[in-house]
């Protein structure tokens, strides 16, 4: 990894940017997930049940990306990876809505 | 994190979102912890309170003759029952032009109570999830994403250890003077359903925080009518005039249509929506409850006296709501399964504090050169002042209470001292040399836990607050508790520098065998 100083540079802004991806883009796809969800099984059960049973799975959905984003070693798949599931999730929002 | 392998970066993120919240995981753990005890808390903290002997009936009479008096047009009124566990009216109303206002009244005479202002156990409870000084929300959501972070560095904590079924099944006795890794293992294992459980309850309660799209899609006027329908179902789905002001039955006549079919049960609570009007509803909920979900036996009646029907939402969503709520409140858990999650909850606290000395340790020696560290030297000091300041903090606020009177017009001065002891902990520790870091803080926790108890048994002999050993029990309880504490500082102050030596000799040799094999 180290050649000079700058790879250091380098190192600590993948990992910051690791970070910042993971946790905001996977909040970002997690409240998409709980705005479809929520849509989804309100016509199948009451709105305050299905508000809660949307968000206990939006929840562990959280924990489950958190954990696979630190599994991926390529900072550039993880980004796509990511991107595309933010897209897809918002896009089910919009046509469940 | 780049070119390892799955357990490798699990570890990787195990260590770093551990140490970034480590300290205030510590405090929320420590406090919640505390919290299983709140109202013993309470009780040690106003002494006066402990003598009362409550008659529920009575203080129910006292109760609702207030509210009468002095909330009689109120929207709804919430009466949380004495009982000898909490001697103590407690209830709040929500006024005709909107807003809520509570009180605390002496269960016999009906008086609004003028003891002390003291938060008591209740500053530990709420410090747990909302912490201090924050708006409440903001408290709550930091408290929140604590919660996660501690969720996250579990799951990859897991991961990372790669024998956790072989351990799970294992109780491991100490044979030996254990490393910091070894007992960060032995607690994080022994405990680890305990930590799941009540993380992911901690987060999941209170999800409207974090997750409000549901709620504020589904009901964009008043989002929090969510928590009205997710607890209660609604039988009259007609549009009711204005209620009309009416006579309900008296309290007393509907407390004996309660006792007919409970018997002598205690009750907990009394609501009361449109008091004193024709649409009157008054739900009467029993104290005894040994359900997960929050089920006790509830009877509820219209203005006539006539028993109406359940109105409980009991769905299975809205019990799986309950059950996260009962399984991190542990209400059901008496008494001994209440102790156990207690102890657990250390266990959790001793978790944190060894991992994150172990992340301390590791980073010290394998500093080569010796050279000052800022962020070592920093992460040292605020392990002290988070693992031994804040226990010492906790006591000082129970000393402050036997020095100070607190009233609602004075500060505070128990939470002034809890603070200011904590940050005195953190200044003395960065002023410390290290081989006396641990030792002078550990010392003084012990002789303060050891000076707390009997300087208690004086004050209560000295303002005639006990009798005899069943008026002290009430005390003692706590007092034990500090002494076990007491011991448990003894034993960390003997063997604090052999066990750092060991752990170190074996960190060392463990990282000689990387390089071997490197």
């Amino acid at each position: 990894m180290a050649k000079s100083t700058s790879p250091t540079l380098v190192y600590r802004f993948s990992v910051f940017y690791r970070f910042v991806l993971t946790f905001v883009l996977g909040y970002i796809c997690t409240m998409y997930l709980c705005i479809s969800l929520t849509s989804l099984f309100k016509n199948a059960i009451n709105k305050a049940e299905a508000i809660y049973l949307a968000a206990f799975i939006a929840i562990l959905f959280y924990v489950v990306f958190i954990i696979l984003s630190f599994c991926v070693h390529s900072l550039l798949k993880l980004t796509l990876i990511s991107l595309a599931l933010a897209g897809v999730l918002y896009g089910l929002s919009v046509g469940l809505n | 994190m780049q070119n390892k392998g799955v357990r490798q970066s699990m570890a990787w993120l195990h260590a770093w979102t551990g140490l970034i919240f480590g300290w205030l995981l510590f405090a929320i753990f420590l406090m919640g912890t505390s919290s299983y005890y709140r109202h013993q808390i309470n009780l040690w903290m106003q002494p006066q309170l402990a003598q009362i002997q409550v008659n529920q009936d009575k203080a129910i009479t006292t109760a609702t003759e207030y509210l009468n008096q002095h909330a009689a047009d109120a929207k709804s009124w919430y009466l949380k029952v004495a009982n000898q566990e909490e001697p103590v009216n407690r209830m709040y109303w929500e006024k005709a032009i909107g807003g809520y206002e509570s009180r605390s009244l002496d269960a016999n005479s009906g008086q609004e109570l003028k003891l002390s202002a003291t938060q008591g156990g209740d500053f530990f409870y709420n410090f747990h999830f909302q912490l201090y000084g924050f708006p409440v929300m903001i408290g709550r959501l930091i408290a929140c994403i604590a919660a996660f972070i501690m969720l996250i560095a579990l799951v990859s904590g897991i991961i990372t250890h790669k024998k956790i079924f072989t351990d799970f099944f294992t109780l491991r006795t100490f044979k030996s003077q254990r490393s910091w890794l070894d007992f960060h293992n032995v607690s994080s294992v022994l405990a680890l359903p305990f930590f799941l459980t009540i993380t992911f309850t901690g987060l999941a309660i209170f999800f409207y925080i974090y997750l409000p799209w549901g709620m504020q899609k589904l009901y964009p006027e008043n989002p929090f009518q969510y928590f009205t329908e997710i607890r209660t179902v609604n039988q009259d789905t007609q549009q009711r005039p204005a209620p009309i002001k009416s006579e309900i039955l008296p309290i007393n006549s509907l407390l004996e249509k309660v006792r007919q079919k409970w018997g002598d049960q205690a009750l907990a609570s009394i609501e009361v929506k449109n008091p004193n009007t024709d649409q009157a509803i008054i739900t009467f909920k029993q104290l005894e409850d040994r359900s997960i979900t929050l089920n006790q036996a509830q009877i509820t009646f219209d203005s006539n006296g006539k028993m109406l029907g359940n109105t409980r939402n009991e769905s299975s969503v809205a019990t799986l709501n309950a059950g996260v709520y009962g399984l991190h409140m542990a209400t059901f858990a008496q008494p001994a399964l209440r102790f156990a999650f207690f102890c657990s909850g250390i266990l959790g606290c001793l978790m944190i504090s060894s991992g994150l000395l172990l992340w301390s340790l590791k980073r010290q020696i394998q500093n080569k050169s010796n050279q000052f560290h800022f962020g070592y030297y920093l992460v040292d000091r605020l392990n002290v002042a988070a693992f031994i300041g804040l226990p010492i903090a906790m006591m000082s606020y129970l000393f402050a209470n036997r020095f100070v009177h607190v009233t609602e017009t004075t500060p505070n001065y128990e939470i002034y001292t809890f603070f200011i002891i904590w940050l005195l902990s953190f200044i003395f520790a960065l002023f410390t040399k290290k081989q006396y870091l641990w030792k002078s803080q550990v010392l003084f926790m012990g002789l303060l836990a050891l000076a707390l108890p009997v300087y208690n048994f004086v004050y209560l002999l000295n303002h005639q607050l006990i009798s005899d050993f069943k008026s002290y029990w009430l005390f003692l309880r706590i007092d034990l508790f500090l002494i076990v504490f007491a011991i448990f500082a003894v034993f960390i102050f003997k063997n604090i520098h052999p066990i750092q030596e060991k752990s170190t000799q074996k960190i060392k040799a463990k990282l000689a065998k990387k390089e071997v094999k490197a």
